[in-house]
């Protein structure tokens, strides 16, 4: 009986022990059964001892039985405590349950928003994930914008309309974040404030649990992976009414994690959808370019084809008729083949034109041609043209001659091109007009007739080389497609514009516009080639703006040559050619010399009379006798004298127009002196640029930071080793995009703190040859492939991806190589704090023969110890930006002290 | 044939209609002249002839728009369409074909071959019916 008592008493102990937590509820059973049969036992016992009377084994029952008692009172207390701790378990495991269904969901939802790609949907998706997630019944997102410098809101969710539209309008300054952002009521990024229109002295109190107050938000940061902050949310109103406990802001910060990551793959895709729509403009330019070219083919064919049609015919059966044919009858044949080969002639002359002035530079010799000389003689060859198709025929011009600079040749080809499509289209009785005049900066040309006009639709269309009026097969008139086009090539040619309008009851008129040129540039020094406006360029368009501005039809620009003490031209409007080679004014002498003297500026209502220093003025420039004269001063220097006279409507310069040109002098001052600059400027970036050539999104998303140093430090130390300027050119783009193909690496592989597992090694080498399929449509030449490919390569071939060593290793590889491990020292890690400049130089020198080239590492490191400060400088800031932007850690007591 | 096959020869080109005219006179052909398709149209009915010589590139109504209104009408099934035209790219080719001609020659031509070619047509045509 003992015997199954000790064993009634030891093993349900034993088996609740062996059960274990997790099988607690069949332990429990078992350990009950077995009690229930000591019980039994117990009363066995009892009578066997009233039936002996032995008092002695009575009072050692009982007192077993006591003992007894009390170790089943500690069972039915442990297994109430098992009980417990097993509904414990089981509201753990339902929580556990709960929030992996919560994150699944927030998966699911991170999955859709990957996969959208229009922005709007995007964030709306985003903001309901929030509301319905997260927890929270008001939701604003609000998303940083270049454009405005300020965060924007961007969506909505449990907002009503009507506050929707106050919102939208609103913008926040990252100074004001800032504000918010000194919140200490933080959960690890994210962090409570008052409503910015309540009393700002009551400080917030966090207290998870506690009832939320109305005035609360929470602000929850989208971080990006470079630490930027691209916006945030704005979270009020939590579904239960409470400040959420930790475990629902982790999740709601993971969630957000996911909206920074979907947001920016939107924005980046956005950008490549617009280079796509960009592309896809482009290829239809060339598609619809080819099609015009098509067209041309066509319509030349055709205009050569017909004429060509009726020589052959009519050649054909005079050959067989020649007998029989009357003389009368030969002779007809003979004049439609004689009419067609002209007209034959006529249009591969057209074709021919086009050809020489469309290739090529123009081979054309521009000289000082009086305008009106040539088209006074034009008037006298197309009078009898006129004559003869009953067309009235008109020449309007004021001016006895109009000097411009011209091809002459080509100019006489243009009028009479226009004039005999004007010809062409008027119907007997009609009128063509030609007329020519002069403005203060052009001199215009128009053609007018009295036909049938243009198609309203067409008229900006028929100058297009490829265009004919009526494409179609249904052609009214033959022969205007190649004419205006070679017009409008023309008037290119001079830099002038052509344009076509309808006139009122009908008729056309063509317009052209050619302008006045400076009569000369002098280019102080050599001119850059290839730079956007060149400086004598720049100094032309200037001067013809002041002649714009003041309506005047000379203007001319005089710089002081400080060797010789005069002053020269360096650029004029309005004056022949010859006036401004030889104009030299020595200082006091003349208008321009005495302004240069005085400071003060000039104006005269007469030259003739008011000369105060003789002057020759029967110069045929000083076709009114007034002129304005004053200094353009920068740093109270004199750096040029601007002079103007021959008002375009033929009045006297007066007092306004002086004190306007005195207005205007600071500006041409400003704008002289800013051109210089800029020139200079471009030099200095010509080299860089031609080294960027290539800059896209993926190089913008880098902002200036360590990593930028680094690459720096690595094309110093490139330049140092002596690597030609081609290899440079390849290194520099290499350094801006090798390790683009880490963006396809799982983040926790490169925040990982240990040792990664093989397989995950093998994902991280990867990315080497992800990114150059990454950076394939960017085109890189084999060179910088190469330089990509090998940046893992070790010096003692133990690097990735081919194990080439020692200097099968491109140099420029050896370089990255270097930059990437120094950029990767000196950051910060979420495993390790970054390491100090000097700590990781040693780290680079340890390395030399293993990881790093023995030639190179000395260059690169003389290059980073000279860069000590600035490498030191840039890591005190960057810490200092993270821990403001991102608490290292969630610290409960800071959650928990009062303000 | 007992009657002489009547020819409309439509061509915005003056010189082409003329000597196309003069030929087909002299080979027994009773001829019409127009000069753009709407023309072309309004002489059809009274005119029925038995070949239109057709050029393409006209204005008002193209080549390929009236052969198309020719052969919608059925009294003009039996019309011979030749066309006839210095636009003689594969499209227009393609498009002359499906509007319903029945011939094809590129200008300039030979005018003793399509004589030729009409008559032939012609002759394979009365056998037929």
């Amino acid at each position: 009986m003992i015997g199954a008592i000790e064993i009634g008493r030891i093993l349900p102990l034993a088996l609740l022990d062996a059960a274990g937590p997790l099988s607690a509820p069949l332990g429990l059973t078992l350990a009950l059964a077995l009690l229930g049969g000591v019980g039994v036992g117990l009363f066995g016992l009892r009578l066997a001892v009233h039936r002996s009377n032995d008092r002695r084994r009575l009072d050692e029952a009982q007192t077993r039985q006591h003992g007894l008692e009390q170790e089943l009172q500690r069972l039915l207390e442990h297994s109430r405590q098992q009980r417990e701790s097993l509904e414990d378990e089981r509201s753990h495991a339902e929580d556990l349950r709960r929030r992996s269904r919560t994150l699944e969901r927030i998966l699911a939802v991170s999955a859709r928003m990957n996969s959208t790609h229009n922005q709007a949907e995007l964030l709306e998706q985003v903001t309901a994930a929030v509301e319905s997630i997260g927890g929270f019944r008001k939701v604003i997102l609000y998303l940083w914008s270049e454009s405005t410098q300020a965060f924007e809101a961007r969506a909505f969710a449990g907002i009503p309309e009507e506050s929707k539209a106050d919102l939208i309008g609103i913008q926040v300054s990252r100074d004001e974040y800032e504000q918010m952002n000194t919140s200490r009521e933080r959960y690890s990024s994210s962090f409570l404030v008052r409503a910015a229109d309540t009393a700002e002295d009551v400080a917030v109190q966090l207290d998870p649990g506690s009832p939320w107050d109305v005035d609360v938000l929470m602000i929850s940061p989208l971080v990006s992976r470079t630490g930027d902050l691209n916006g945030y949310f704005s979270l009020d109103d939590p579904l239960d009414g409470h400040v959420p406990d930790l475990v629902a802001i982790r999740q709601l910060e993971f969630l957000v994690q996911q909206v920074n990551t979907a947001v920016e793959s939107s924005l980046v895709y956005g950008r490549l959808a617009r280079n796509n729509a960009e592309l896809s403009d482009a290829s239809k330019k060339l598609a619809s370019l080819s099609d015009m070219k098509a067209n041309f083919v066509a319509n030349v064919s055709h205009e050569l084809r017909t004429p060509l049609t009726s020589i052959s015919a009519y050649t054909e059966l005079l050959q067989q008729n020649m007998g029989t044919m009357t003389d009368e009858a030969r002779g007809e044949f003979l004049k439609v083949i004689n009419t067609e080969s002209n007209k034959l002639t006529a249009v591969i002359n057209d074709i021919l034109d086009l050809n020489r002035i469309g290739n090529g530079p123009p081979a054309m010799v521009q000289v000082e041609t009086d305008l009106v000389q040539i088209v006074r003689h034009l008037e006298e060859s197309w009078r009898s043209r006129a004559i003869g198709s009953d067309v009235r025929f008109r020449l309007l011009t004021s001016a006895e001659k109009i000097l411009l600079p011209v091809d002459s040749l080509l100019l006489k080809q243009l009028i009479g091109h226009l004039l005999g499509n004007a010809f062409k289209f008027t119907p007997t009785g009609g009128q063509v007009t030609l007329s020519l005049q002069e403005t203060g900066t052009a001199v215009s040309l128009m053609v007018e007739d009295t036909g049938i006009g243009i198609p309203e639709d067409q008229l900006s269309e028929i100058f297009n080389e490829f265009y004919q009026v009526d494409g179609s097969a249904t052609r009214e008139h033959n022969g205007q497609g190649v004419g205006l086009a070679i017009c409008q090539d023309i008037v290119n040619h001079h830099d002038g514009r052509i344009w076509a309008e309808n006139l009122e009851p009908t008729g056309a008129r063509f317009t052209v516009l050619l302008p006045r040129r400076p009569a000369v540039l002098q280019p102080t020094e050599s001119e850059p080639t290839g730079s956007a406006l060149a400086e004598g360029e720049f100094v032309q368009r200037l001067m013809y703006w002041v002649s714009e501005s003041l309506g005047v039809q000379t203007a001319t620009l005089m710089v002081p040559d400080h060797e010789r003490d005069v002053l020269t031209i360096r650029a004029a409007i309005g004056l022949p050619e010859a006036v401004v080679q030889g104009a030299v004014v020595a200082r006091g002498a003349g208008f321009a010399g005495q302004v240069w003297a005085t400071r003060k500026t000039l104006l005269l209502a007469d030259v003739t009379r008011d000369a105060p220093v003789s002057v020759e003025v029967n110069e045929p420039r000083y076709s009114t006798p007034s002129l304005l004269c004053a200094p353009v001063l920068h740093e109270n220097r004199v750096i040029g004298v601007v002079s103007v006279n021959n008002k375009v409507d033929g009045t006297s310069l007066d007092d306004d127009d002086r004190l306007f040109l005195e207005s205007l002098s600071p500006v041409i001052a400003e704008l002289l002196d800013r051109h210089h600059r800029w020139r200079e400027m471009t030099e200095d970036l010509k080299e860089v640029r031609s080294s960027l050539r290539t800059t896209t999104a993926v190089g913008q998303l880098r902002h200036e930071s360590l990593a930028a140093l680094c690459q720096e430090i690595c094309l110093a130390a490139g330049r140092c080793a002596g690597l030609p300027e081609h290899e440079m050119v390849d290194l520099a783009f290499a350094l801006q995009f090798y390790d683009v193909g880490l963006s396809a690496v799982p983040r926790q592989y490169l925040n990982k703190a240990g040792k990664l597992s093989d397989s995950e090694r093998r994902d991280m080498q990867r990315h080497v040859s992800v990114g150059l399929d990454l950076l394939a449509p960017l085109r890189p030449s084999s060179k910088v492939r190469q330089l990509i490919l090998h940046h893992h390569e070790n010096c003692d071939g133990s690097g990735y991806p081919e194990g080439l060593g020692g200097e099968a290793i491109p140099l420029g590889s050896r370089l990255i190589r270097l930059a990437d491990t120094l950029a990767a020292l000196l950051a910060r890690r979420p495993w390790r704090q970054a390491h100090s400049l000097s700590r990781a130089l040693q780290q680079i020198e340890q390395g030399v023969g293993r990881e790093f080239c023995p030639r190179l590492t000395p260059h690169f490191l003389e290059e980073t110890r000279a860069r000590a400060t600035r490498i030191e400088e840039l890591q005190a800031r960057e810490n200092q930006s993270i821990e403001r932007v991102r608490p290292l850690a969630y610290k409960p007591k800071q959650v928990q002290a009062p303000v | 044939m007992n009657r002489m096959p009547r020819i409309l020869i439509v061509d915005d080109e003056k010189p082409i209609t003329t000597l196309l005219a003069q030929t087909f006179e002299q080979e027994g052909f009773q001829v019409s002249l127009a000069d753009n398709g709407i023309d072309c149209m309004n002489r059809m009915a009274n005119f029925r002839p038995n070949v239109v010589i057709m050029d393409i590139m006209m204005p008002k109504l193209d080549g390929v728009d009236t052969t198309r209104l020719i052969r919608r009408n059925q009294a003009y099934t039996g019309t011979l369409i030749v066309a006839l035209s210095a636009k003689a790219d594969e499209e227009t080719r393609a498009r002359m074909k499906q509007a319903g001609a029945n011939l094809f020659m590129r200008k300039p031509f030979n005018i003793a071959k399509l004589v030729e070619r009409v008559g032939k047509m012609l002759e394979t045509r009365t056998n037929a019916s």
